[in-house]
């Protein structure tokens, strides 16, 4: 028994090196050096000026919202995230999932900022594991935009590119909307597009990405990938190359950068 | 194109110091309003001259007083405060009084006197709870007044006494000293502030102006960083409206400074109007959480609750302010458009149209009307600029619907109607391009717009129209650039037009002036063409030469030396002709020119019987242009011309030599014709020397016996067999198109040999077993005619855009206007299938449909009840003498339906009894023509012989089979006896 509770504690001193704030509905802050949590009760770490630490526990009643620091592999998912790089956000994040999860529900948690990390990387990839581990995983996040774009992304790799699907793409994809469930229909109608020879069509989509969802630059390669490729197949070079240059100089190290190099036509050769 | 910075609270005229001028005013309101619950005011010991009762009085109109000032009520407030103040004398709890009425004096703006009893309050109260609000609200009265050296002195001595006003005090010397550009020393107030990380209201309203100064002092990145912080903390944040505004000049700073992606960073934070309000009601939520979560608290914990009420005085204070924030940004137009127009600009200045479009299309839709004219017009211009010229014709005639006077009223039409040209679009350029001319002369597009309504006009050949516009333009603009040309269109009109003795003085007068002129070679060529028309050969002949003196090497040489061929021809001096005939093939820089030299050339041989030579003529040229379009057709000549020569077997040969490296080859649309020309050949026996004249017709065994000759009878001839022998499908491919074309040519030869029945089960099966996208043109038009005979529309729609698509360029392309037309007209898509009869006539000409294109467009011209243009067309119909047959029966019909609707029944009825009197072979026309004649009687109350004429029609029993038979039986029963 004594061994099941020290358990956590451990855990959770592993998974909080750095300090927490925790608000309390009464308007008073305690600065956490670790917490862990049993039930309804969160057992708060603090250690006081002479370094003397003592435990504290807490109702969660009590508890107006707690300032998780970023984790240090958050931090670096980031900027992997920024650098569109989904193969390597999904990796990072891994092992945040069960931790950020215990959390869920307390306001100020990390869950939704985790799945906002994962689902896109989870989309761009088609990791069909990943997705179905997300699904058994999943606590609601209080962000409907999350549970759309999950409905979507489990909707699209069970029906494919299905009328229904097309439809239902359309119905989030409305021009001007910043939200992740867009960026993803907007993937998947320029793709739908490209198959079709669309080449408007998937221009609009893909570059509908990011014009407009701007905060989930990891869909950004992808669709300017998905640009290129319209471009180059309907002749407009000039367009393809422009894009190129924002993926060059926006995602150099982006597998989607050594795809489109491969699309675009070589220069002629100066004799 | 990006419109002034909304106005928002940070340019906006209610602005004071950066902070809110409602909000130092809720600020006075608030303190006043704790004074009178904290002091209880005047008790009977400080006016012992009144008596109870009037203590009791003055405390009501005190309270009264605050109330009025609690409700905004400032020139109530003043005239009670005054009064009391008036009625009794100075005693503790006064300063209160006094104070309240400098603030309510300051509230009901009026400054001087509020300084005044400020001033008077600092020096009644030295030591007054108040003295540090009293002396910010001189402060406050000195830079409402004007005097901003004085207010930051004030300001200066506020923050050095510290308390409670002491970031208000810097908040307002700092904005005072951004008012004086004094930037440096604004920023170095703000900076402790800020010190310790934006956490309360105030260290907001510092950051937001810290950013503020920092953009004006170029600072962009620093601001920027600011605006983030900001962003990240809308908890605090109590004018997202102003942090907006912010944003808006850290993008513009970055856009003008051409840093793109910042500016486009910046952009993508602001917050649209709708997502403002959800944030701000939310914090309005968050903080009345608070305050009833301290309420509970301090009743469960009576030991905390003084320092929870107090936190829910500071919180309700916030609540307040957020409230009116709230008010604000619900007034507040929404940023949609201007934000938009600006992210769009961020785009266009790195090339990137498309995204550009992505982000105006995106704002169409917003409800806010201000800024919709800068977007229809720029989402126009973007679609131009990406040559999408229906979506760019779209939105600008949106633009011009929606703001005819608007201030790009005269570029959006312009632009309009340059899109629409190069769409070919001519019709619709017309009025958008005349539009602009009249409306806007003053225009600097207007010259330019002229000019292209008279090429508009020209290329509608409407040549009179063109001849206005371009000699007003003349008149209008003579030193514009165009003005060479225009001299030269409207000499072109007056050619084209065919009135020859105008086009000539115009071009020898353009040729006059611009020797050198950029059409100086094409107006020598129609100044010849011109003689050649008044038949003055040696004239042309002439000019030619002296053309090819001047401009030997020009591209029109094939056609100067064609129409030099022409003018021999006319003078008889055909081998001559035929000589530069040659030269002009040999010289000509088009298909058309040189197509044109060689089949003139060929006429010309032919009239001089000299077989022989077409031989040559067209030998030579399949040498040297074997892929030219022309070739097919020359292979035609060519083994016609062999037939003549009396060489019909070598001709078989030579055709079927020729069928075998075409056949397969879709793009060679002449083909159809080698086929047609080997089954007519194939046909007949062919006559040998010593057999009769007449091919056709084997001697016959009496003939023989009759002649004493004894010689077995001759085969029977089959050409079936003959024809056979010629296309052997084992040597050719295993295609469609190859099976389809063999089986054109029995169907050929069924329709040549009297077969007709034979001929259309042939085409039959080729409509129903050979894919359009494998039939070259011919095969396409003639399936697509037959497969609408059959009735089946959709699958001869399939034929004729096949046609149209993959044959962009033949000839044969009127069929399919034809049918796409007639289609449109059975649907009751009269607009429709109008536009498909004129491009038939206007795009091709309608070369072999003209007579079924004629009469389909006066139908649809009479289902649009435009009775006179539909009247010219079925007259032309029917007085084409080539066309004679049911068609021109129904023109005639439909002459007397374009009367009798027009109500002129007398004169319908002559056309209907014309059709029953001359095209009586025309059954289905004649029954109608009967009924419709009784129609015009019973109109014109002669119903006797509307009757007679309904008996006429049922004496003919020919007629029993159409339903008008049924018809007039029902209306002479319905007539009434005698």
């Amino acid at each position: 028994m004594k061994r099941l509770l020290f358990f956590p504690w451990l855990l959770a001193v592993c998974l909080s090196a750095r300090a927490e704030d925790v608000f309390l509905k009464d308007g008073k802050v305690v600065r956490a050096q670790g917490l862990r949590r049993e039930g309804n009760f969160l057992f708060v770490r603090t250690v006081n000026a002479e370094g003397v630490g003592s435990e504290a526990l807490l109702q969660f009643s009590q508890v107006e919202r707690i300032a998780f620091g970023d984790p240090p592999a958050m931090v670096e998912a980031r900027k992997l995230a920024n650098a569109g790089n989904a193969a390597a956000v999904l990796e990072k994040t891994a092992s945040l999932v069960p931790s950020t999860r215990l959390f869920a529900d307390v306001p100020g948690n990390l869950w939704a900022d985790l799945v906002r990390l994962r689902l896109p990387a989870i989309a761009i990839l088609k990791d069909r594991d990943a997705l179905s581990e997300l699904q058994k995983q999943w606590v609601v996040t209080g962000d409907a935009d999350l549970e759309e774009a999950l409905k979507l992304v489990v909707e699209s790799q069970a029906a494919g590119d299905s009328k229904a699907s097309l439809q239902r793409w359309k119905s989030v994809a409305v021009p001007g909307a910043t939200s992740l469930t867009a960026g993803l229909a907007w993937l998947e109608l320029g793709k739908a597009a490209l198959e079709a020879k669309q080449w408007k069509e998937a221009v609009r989509a893909f570059l509908s990405v990011e014009v407009f969802v701007a905060n989930y630059r990891i869909l950004h390669p992808p669709a300017l990938l998905g640009a290129i490729r319209a471009f180059v197949s309907s002749g407009e070079l000039k367009d393809a190359k422009i894009r190129m240059e924002v993926l060059q100089a926006e995602f150099p190290n982006s597998a989607e950068l050594r795809l489109a190099a491969e699309l675009m036509p070589l220069p002629p050769v100066k004799k | 194109m990006v419109p002034p910075i909304p106005t928002g609270r940070l340019r906006g005229a209610n602005r004071l110091l950066g902070v809110p001028t409602r909000q130092i005013c809720q600020s006075l309101i608030s303190l006043s309003l704790v004074l009178v619950s904290a002091k209880p005011l005047i008790t009977s010991a400080q006016a012992p001259a009144a008596g109870a009762q009037s203590e009791v009085v003055l405390g009501d109109r005190y309270k009264a007083a605050m109330e009025d000032f609690g409700n905004g009520e400032y020139k109530k407030a003043v005239a009670s405060l005054q009064e009391i103040l008036s009625k009794a004398t100075d005693g503790p709890g006064w300063d209160s009084v006094r104070y309240s009425l400098a603030a309510a004096l300051f509230n009901n703006k009026e400054y001087k006197k509020s300084r005044e009893k400020f001033e008077e309050y600092l020096k009644l109260y030295p030591q007054g709870a108040k003295v540090a609000d009293a002396q910010m609200g001189v402060g406050q009265c000195q830079l409402a007044l004007g005097d901003k050296a004085g207010a930051a002195k004030t300001f200066a001595l506020v923050v050095s006494m510290g308390g409670a006003n002491k970031e208000q005090a810097i908040l307002s010397q700092a904005a005072l000293l951004k008012t004086l550009q004094k930037n440096d020393e604004a920023a170095g107030l703000l900076q402790p502030i800020l010190a310790s990380g934006v956490r309360s209201p105030e260290s907001v309203e510092g950051a937001l102006l810290l950013a503020s100064i920092e953009v004006a002092k170029g600072n962009r990145d620093r601001a920027f960083q600011i605006v983030n912080i900001l962003y990240n903390r809308p908890d605090i944040v109590n004018n997202p409206i102003q942090l907006n505004g912010l944003t808006f000049e850290v993008g513009d700073a970055y856009l003008k400074a051409k840093d793109v992606k910042k500016a486009l960073s910046a952009y993508a934070l602001v917050r649209k109007k709708e997502d403002v309000l959800a944030l701000h009601n939310a914090r309005i939520q968050a903080l009345n959480r608070r305050i009833e979560a301290n309420a509970a608290t301090a009743k469960a914990e009576p030991a905390r609750s003084v320092d929870l009420l107090e936190a829910n005085n500071i919180l309700r204070s916030y609540l307040e302010a957020a409230k009116g924030t709230l008010e604000e940004i619900e007034k507040t137009p929404s940023n949609l458009i201007p934000l938009r127009l600006r992210q769009a600009r961020c785009y266009q200045d790195e090339g990137r149209q498309w995204e550009a479009v992505l982000l105006f299309e995106s704002a169409l839709n917003a409800t806010e009307k201000a800024g919709r004219e800068d977007l229809l017009y720029s989402l126009g211009a973007a679609h131009a600029e990406l040559e999408n010229t229906d979506e760019s014709v779209a939105v600008l005639e949106l633009y011009s619907k929606e703001f005819p006077k608007g201030k790009n009223a005269d570029s959006a039409l312009y632009l309009e109607g340059t899109q629409l040209l190069r769409k070919e679009r001519y019709e619709a350029a017309v009025p958008v391009l005349s539009r602009l001319v009249e409306g806007f002369p003053k225009s600097k597009a207007a010259d330019r717009a002229q000019f292209y309504l008279g090429n508009t006009y020209f290329a509608l050949a409407q040549y009179p129209k063109a001849i206005e516009v371009y000699e007003k333009y003349a008149q209008q603009y003579p030193t514009s650039d165009h003005i060479e040309e225009v001299t030269y269109r409207i000499a072109l009109c007056h050619f084209s037009s065919g009135v020859y003795a105008k086009a000539l003085p115009a071009f020898e007068s353009y040729s006059k002036a611009n020797p050198g002129g950029a059409f100086a070679a094409d107006a020598l060529y129609r100044t010849g063409f011109c003689y050649f028309a008044a038949k003055q050969y040696p004239d042309v002949i002439q000019i030619c030469d002296a053309w090819e003196t001047k401009f030997g090497y020009d591209s029109l040489r094939g056609e100067v030396l064609s129409l030099k061929a022409d003018a021999l021809a006319g003078k008889e001096q055909r081998m001559e002709a035929v000589a530069v005939y040659r030269q002009a093939i040999e010289k000509a820089t088009t298909d058309q020119v040189a197509q044109y030299a060689l089949f003139e050339a060929n006429k010309q041989l032919q009239k001089l019987g000299r077989w022989d030579l077409s031989v040559d003529l067209f030998q030579e040229f399949l040498n040297t242009h074997p892929e030219h379009p022309a070739a097919t057709g020359a292979y035609y000549w060519l083994t016609r011309a062999m037939i003549k020569q009396g060489k019909t077997v070598e001709a078989k040969q030579y055709l079927a030599e020729k069928i075998y490296t075409l056949i397969g080859d879709r793009s060679k649309d002449a083909v159809e014709q080698l086929l047609s020309q080997l089954a007519q050949l194939c046909s007949k026996r062919v006559p040998t020397p010593a057999a009769s004249p007449d091919a056709s017709v084997a001697p016959t065994v009496s003939d023989n016996v009759a002649e004493g000759v004894v010689v077995p009878p001759a085969p029977a001839y089959d050409g079936g067999k003959e024809l056979a022998s010629f296309l052997d499908p084992s040597k050719m491919a295993d295609a469609p198109l190859v099976k389809a074309r063999l089986r054109y040519a029995e169907a050929e030869l069924a329709r040549m040999t009297k077969r007709p029945k034979d001929a259309q089960d042939l085409l039959d099966q080729i409509c129903d077993q050979t894919p359009a996208n494998a039939l070259g043109a011919s095969l396409l038009a003639q399936c697509g005619d037959r497969l609408m005979a059959r009735g089946q529309k959709e699958k001869a729609k399939v034929f004729f855009q096949e046609l149209m698509k993959a044959f962009p360029h033949s000839e044969l392309r009127d069929y399919a206007y034809n049918g796409m037309g007639q289609f449109a007209l059975e649907e009751g898509k009269a607009e429709e299938a109008l536009r498909w009869f004129d491009d038939a006539i206007d795009k091709i000409g309608a070369s072999t449909k003209l007579k079924d294109v004629v009469y389909g467009r006066g139908r649809a011209l009479l289902a649009l009840q435009r009775f006179d243009e539909a009247k010219v067309s079925f007259e032309q119909v029917a007085a084409s003498r080539e066309w004679k047959g049911e068609t021109t029966a129904e023109a005639v019909y439909l002459l007397g339906e374009v009367f009798f609707q027009k109500g002129d029944y007398s004169a319908a009825v002559q056309y209907f009894q014309r059709v029953f009197v001359a095209y009586q072979r025309y059954h289905s026309v004649v029954a109608k023509a009967y009924i419709r004649a009784g129609d015009c009687f019973e109109k014109l109350a002669y119903p006797e012989k509307a009757q007679a004429h309904y008996r006429e029609l049922l004496r003919k029993e020919k007629l029993s089979e159409f339903p008008e038979y049924a018809t007039a039986k029902k209306r002479l029963n319905n007539a009434p006896e005698k």
